[in-house]
């Protein structure tokens, strides 16, 4: 009769769906979204009115309702699909995924199939008879639909097949299917009494449970941190709503008329709240759950409060756990995956209202119904489940007691112990706040370390193809070798939208002397410390000898030897051990560095002091020690930021003949200086910028005979200054 | 006129050590408050509780309460400490300070660059008063009784105290001055007074642990332990009978079991500080004027001698930098003393503690939990090593940015200067482990599988307080002090040491007494898994963001 039933359901539902499919194409949808709503209240309602399952108490090897172990076995897997399919083919009209689609053709589909051919089973498990029933007639016309409605999504989507790319996404959607809608009695059923006496106080069991809430946690987030919102929310609808219904199987309808057996636990109310949360924007629902279940779960998974004499998979226990887990991760969940938005200070607010709310309402029926059922505990506040655990002290708390009548009806509280309660909550709510905070920051910048991470492996991918390159350490850009190229660089600091430097285009060859030259504040020093490396810039391009310093930052070093203005040196050290470390560093060969060394401490007149500490050292000797180290590589590139100032006249004359000997070997000296006539005598080439642009780079030759250099730099500066 | 320069040259002292940015904006504004009263609150309750244990004791008196003579003794001994510390920190800000080159260039006298040195440093000094001494007193004032009226007092009077801390600190700091300069010149001088303090000190440790009973029963023996601390506390009052004044003037006498708040020392005692701090300032200015200039110059000056020439030496690019790092360090008296002191402290420290616990009759918990100490103390002096690391990049100051020109990857600039200081607690692990396996009953198992644990866990908090520099350099503090005077970084991988090794003692007692099989062996496993991603975090850090520091 069951199968009578079933087959009916299936051929009303699958002409039903070819005919709607037909007259309202277009508008099907909307159809689809009524028929998933009816269908969860159908199921809900068979549900409830069943108010369990034989198999709570079963075991595969003993106990077996069904006297045949393989289809003890069967039921068990039918439920488990049935509960799985309920909820996918719940959520399909609602959110467009293919993941959705293919797991409704595959799943829901061969497990409908697998469902139907285990129907009296499955009806049996739930009414507990043979016997056509009302119940069997509802479970077979549900499984009826399940079914149809899978095929004819699998007639409409062209059949069974599933591209390629979307079978990696179908499998973790399947293991997530599977593992979350799996009924609280399957592992018991399976396994047996694994684990008694170990499910508590932080027995092994007991910490396997508080590895897996974090696991789940951690889990989920990272499988789902790269999705858009709306999955995300999907993802997290379809397990609150399965693991709902393992929480809930336990219930019938019978629970709306014992109201001492009302889910008012706190974490019991997170069951409730998180689907109507990720269903509908209920902002005050969903940061009570934040600041406040979140806490509850996590002391409730430390200090269980069940028997110590279940074993691990007892369905008890498992439904414990599932409690906890999803009111413990799912807030956080939520609002890291960015289906909430991060709680402001007014969110906090709405949780405390809430939290008082319900802290009244829990305070209140406790008292009442204690008048009925003396087991009535909702949230703790009416037994000394918590204060026997903190000692002598907290239990005296509860000696203080307000007791009065009304009617036949006697409320009593425990003031003391029910306001200290709640002020600690209070502080547990304010702790977590913090806690958020911090999680979020670190969220946002490991993210932000992510995205730039990201960069610069696309940019090593853009430079390699863009010049057929092997590697990034080979030379990208021959054309731009023994050249310094400066491409449209734009510099501005943190998230101002100032340019300190703006559109800087330069190329040096070599050979040449190029004087820098500009006002103070100009930009010079930034646009130095952009070629060297100590700041990237914020758009354009850098090559050296070829180099790009953005993206081959250590070839490109290699190739320049910088001074700046401040001569950073470590002052512990000698002379010569400075310069060494240095030359190290460059992979400088033996031969080479004390040639090079002895020519430049001749040159420079340091041979008496070259051993003695660098914090013994006048300005100018400093600065000596920071040429050499510059050049005790013979590096094509040379780089100064104001050498001379502070040196006297012999300094002076040394470093500038260092310079001219530098670029007669074919190297390019870049510097900046204030002192136009060193500039003028010096170099070749110059360069001047104002307010942060290139307002001259011309050849000194090519400046017009009888005008100065120091008369053409204040003219140029002086033009602009005047516009 | 002279004033204006001095209220000047105070608030661009302040302004510059105190980061008081956090005004502007309401929400760190509200974060400080609520961490400086959870600090606060967290030291009170901490007080209390020693306190609370003491007086359950009947520790300090047969009768049920804490006498006036124990917060005396308390202190007398913070004060000594004090005056120390403020010595110690005063003479590096008063002479060896960077920003000092700066000021004595200022229009101004050296009085005044002194006294706004003094001033800058009290505001440093009554923030560590009421960190530490102002909450311990409000715990005692709590579990006496005291009026209410005593808690409006007592800040005051420390208030007080702090100037006269300061102000002996900064006389003290002028001959130390000298002493200083001294051994800097001499160096080898430096080197031999620290080795023979060291060994003096490491003699009476030793000498004292010898002392230690091979039988210790606190039970039995508790009368007498309790006669003689009181004995104790007696004989301090009795000599340093002023600091018991003071602390009467402070919290007030039992008058039975009440306590009595105000009496004549109330008016004597303020009235006599108030009388001393004008003396100490009288001194203090006397005794600077003509003194403190020169000190502060010569401060600057170093000492030439003719070297003989060396040769060039060429080494690995790899290790030059962690070569030259040792030579800095060793180049550095301090950083080589403090070494030195913890790899003669630790050891001694590690023997003491073991003497004790073998002394007494522990049953099984008390074995467990005498593992477990000794695993907490191993560690706080194994990453006590590590806290110089938390201003490892700072401290080179703007030398820092060189390190960004040079052709190396961010982790090899990075991770070679942390060689010394891994080193270092490696070999405090090394002296103090054998110690305490020498006195466990461990098998040799468990004790090459602790020892790695420790050592991980060094390293794992040497890479963590690394990070923590690097990800919040302090360049600007050591470009103008020399030193950061409040460096976060070190609070930071302070409160990160005590984390660990707390976290570390507490999993450790917790699954001893639960008995659990290969529990070191899951300690290795877990510590060596948070330092493989600690790495990879700051490996994966240094990279992206080396470039943007």
């Amino acid at each position: 009769m069951n199968y009578v039933v079933l087959f009916s359901s299936i051929i009303g539902f699958s002409v039903l769906f070819f005919v709607l499919h037909l007259i309202f194409k277009n508008k099907i949808s909307i159809f689809y979204k009524i028929f998933s709503v009816l269908s969860a209240l159908f199921f809900a309602g068979w549900f409830l009115l069943a108010g369990g399952n034989v198999l709570k108490s079963a075991f595969l090897n003993f106990s077996n309702p069904f006297n045949s172990k393989f289809l003890c076995l069967m039921a068990g897997f039918a439920c488990w699909i049935t509960f799985a399919t309920t909820v996918l083919i719940q959520l399909m009209p609602f959110f467009k995924f293919n993941v959705l689609k293919n797991l409704t053709k595959t799943v829901g589909l061969i497990g409908t199939v697998f469902v139907i051919v285990f129907l009296n089973q499955l009806i049996y498990s739930f009414s507990k008879s043979y016997e056509f029933s009302l119940l069997g007639a509802l479970i077979a016309v549900h499984i009826g639909f399940l079914f149809s409605y899978s095929l004819h999504t699998c007639i409409v989507d062209k059949g069974f097949y599933i591209p390629k790319k979307e079978l990696k996404e179908l499998f973790i959607g399947l293991a997530i299917l599977l593992v979350f809608s799996i009924p609280p009695y399957m592992l018991k059923l399976f396994f047996g009494n694994v684990g008694t006496n170990l499910i508590k106080s932080f027995e092994v069991y007991h910490r396997i449970y508080i590895y897996i809430s974090f696991a789940f946690l951690l889990g989920i987030y990272f499988l789902l941190r790269n999705k858009d919102k709306e999955f995300c929310r999907m993802v997290l609808l379809y397990i609150s709503l399965v693991t709902l219904i393992s929480y809930c199987y336990n219930y019938s309808y019978s629970i709306f008329t014992t109201p001492t057996r009302w889910p008012l636990h706190l974490c019991n109310t997170a069951m409730f709240i998180l689907p109507l949360c990720l269903l509908f924007k209920m902002e005050w629902l969903f940061y009570f759950t934040l600041f406040i279940n979140v806490i509850g779960a996590f002391f409730a998974m430390l200090m269980p409060n069940y028997s110590a004499l279940y074993s691990a998979f007892s369905t008890e226990v498992v439904s414990f756990w599932i409690n906890h887990i999803m009111a413990f991760a799912m807030p956080v969940l939520i609002i890291l995956l960015g289906v909430y938005p991060r709680p402001k200070l007014k969110h906090f607010l709405y949780s405390l209202m809430v939290f008082v709310f319900y802290f009244a309402l829990v305070l209140a029926l406790n008292a009442w119904f204690t008048n009925y059922n003396t087991n009535v505990d909702f949230f703790f506040l009416n037994s000394d489940f918590i204060v026997a655990k903190l000692g002598r002290w907290a239990e005296d708390t509860r000696n203080f007691i307000w007791a009065f009548k009304i009617g036949n009806l006697k409320f009593v509280f425990y003031p003391l112990y029910q306001f200290l309660f709640f002020v600690v909550y209070l502080l547990l709510g304010l702790i977590m706040w913090f806690l958020y905070v911090w999680i979020f920051n670190t969220q946002d910048f490991y993210k932000e370390l992510k995205n730039k991470n990201k960069k610069i492996k696309l940019d090593e991918i853009i430079l390699t193809t863009k010049y057929n390159a092997k590697s990034v350490e080979e030379c990208m850009n021959e054309q731009s070798k023994g050249k310094l190229v400066l491409k449209n660089v734009y510099k501005h600091y943190g998230n101002s939208r100032v340019d300190v430097v703006e559109d800087i285009s330069i190329e040096v060859n070599e050979g040449e002397i190029i004087g820098f030259l500009g006002l103070n504040g100009a930009g010079k020093s930034t646009i130095i410390k952009c070629i060297v490396g100590i700041q990237p810039a914020s758009s354009g391009s850098i090559e050296i000898n070829g180099y790009d310093i953005e993206k081959q930052p250590v070839q490109a070093k290699a190739q320049f030897g910088f001074v700046p203005d401040h001569y950073a040196l470590y002052e512990n050290l000698t002379g010569r051990e400075y310069v060494n470390y240095i030359a190290d560093l460059y992979e400088v060969g033996k031969e080479d560095r004390n040639a090079r060394l002895f020519e430049l401490v001749k040159n420079l007149n340091m041979s008496n002091s070259f051993d003695n500490q660098i914090k013994t050292y006048s300005h100018g000797m400093k600065q000596k020690i920071a040429i050499m180290s510059a050049l005790v590589h013979n590096p094509k590139l040379w780089i100064l930021d104001e050498p001379l100032t502070g040196l006297d006249p012999i300094s002076i004359y040394q470093v500038k003949e260092c310079m001219r000997q530098h670029a007669k070997n074919k190297n390019i000296v870049f510097f900046s200086s204030h002192i136009i006539d060193v500039v003028e005598k010096l170099c070749n080439r110059i360069i001047i910028l104002n307010n942060h642009k290139i307002v001259a780079d011309v050849k000194l030759k090519d400046i017009p005979k009888g005008v100065t250099l120091e008369q053409f730099y204040l003219n140029t500066v002086g033009e602009k200054l005047e516009k | 006129m002279r004033t204006n320069k001095l209220n000047t040259l105070i608030k661009m002292q302040i302004k510059e050590k105190f980061n008081l940015s956090f005004f502007k904006n309401k929400k760190q504004a509200l974060f400080k408050v609520v961490f400086s009263v959870l600090g606060f609150v967290s030291v009170a309750v901490i007080a209390y509780l020693i306190l609370f244990i003491c007086k359950f004791l009947n520790l300090f008196s047969i009768l049920n309460y804490i006498p006036v003579n124990v917060m005396a003794f308390v202190l007398g001994i913070m004060f000594v400490i004090n005056v120390f510390s403020s010595t110690i920190i005063l003479s590096r800000s008063l002479y060896y300070s960077q920003d000092n080159q700066v000021l004595i260039t200022y229009p101004v006298n050296a009085n005044s660059i002194f006294i706004s040195k003094l001033v800058v440093h009290y505001i440093g000094e009554l923030k560590r008063t009421f960190s530490f001494l102002v909450p311990v007193f409000f715990a005692y004032g709590l579990i006496s009784g005291s009026p209410i009226i005593y808690y409006l007092w007592m800040p005051i009077m420390f208030c007080l105290l702090a100037v006269i801390t300061v102000l002996i600190a900064g006389i003290i700091s002028i001959p130390c001055s000298v002493v200083i300069r001294l051994l800097n010149r001499f160096k080898i001088l430096k080197i031999l007074i620290s080795v023979s303090l060291l060994i003096l000190v490491g003699c009476f440790a030793f000498f004292a642990i010898s002392k230690i009973p091979a039988d210790i029963n606190i039970l039995a023996s508790w009368r007498e332990i309790s006669i003689f601390i009181r004995d104790l506390l007696s004989n301090f009052v009795h000599i340093f009978n002023f600091v018991y004044i003071f602390t009467i003037a402070l919290c007030g006498n039992f008058e039975g079991f009440k306590i009595k708040l105000f009496s004549k020392y109330s008016l004597i005692v303020p009235a006599v500080m108030l009388g001393i701090i004008a003396i100490l300032l009288v001194l203090n200015f006397a005794l600077s004027r003509p003194i403190y200039l020169r000190a502060l110059s010569s401060s600057f000056e170093h000492n030439k001698f003719k070297k003989r020439e060396k040769k060039n030496k060429v080494i690995n690019s790899n290790l030059s930098i962690s070569i030259y790092e040792f030579k800095k360090i060793f180049r550095q008296t301090e950083t080589i003393t403090n070494a030195l002191m913890i790899i003669v402290i630790a050891p001694i420290a590690i023997l003491a503690l073991n003497k004790i616990y073998g002394a007494i009759n522990t049953r099984m918990l008390g074995d467990y939990l005498t593992i477990a100490f000794n695993i907490l103390i191993i560690l706080l002096f194994a990453l006590s090593c590590n806290i110089p690391v938390s201003s490892i990049y700072s401290r080179d100051g703007e030398s820092f940015y060189t390190n960004k020109a040079i052709p190396k990857k961010p982790y090899q600039i990075l991770f070679a200067r942390l060689m010394f200081n891994g080193l270092l607690s490696f070999i405090v692990l090394v002296l103090t482990t054998p110690i305490f396996f020498y006195f466990s009953k461990l098998s040799v198992l468990n004790k090459i599988v602790i020892f790695i644990s420790l050592f991980i866990l060094s390293l794992l908090h040497l890479f963590w307080t690394a990070e923590i520099d690097f990800s919040n350099l302090q360049i600007q503090n050591f470009h103008s002090f020399g030193r950061a005077g409040i460096n976060p970084n070190e609070l930071k991988s302070t409160i990160l040491a005590f984390a660990i090794s707390l976290i570390t003692f507490a999993v450790t007692a917790f699954f001893l007494i639960k008995d659990y099989e290969n529990f070191y062996l899951k300690l290795l496993i877990v510590s060596t898994v948070i330092l493989a991603v600690r790495i990879a975090l700051f490996h994966y850090k240094a990279k992206v963001l080396f470039k943007e520091k």
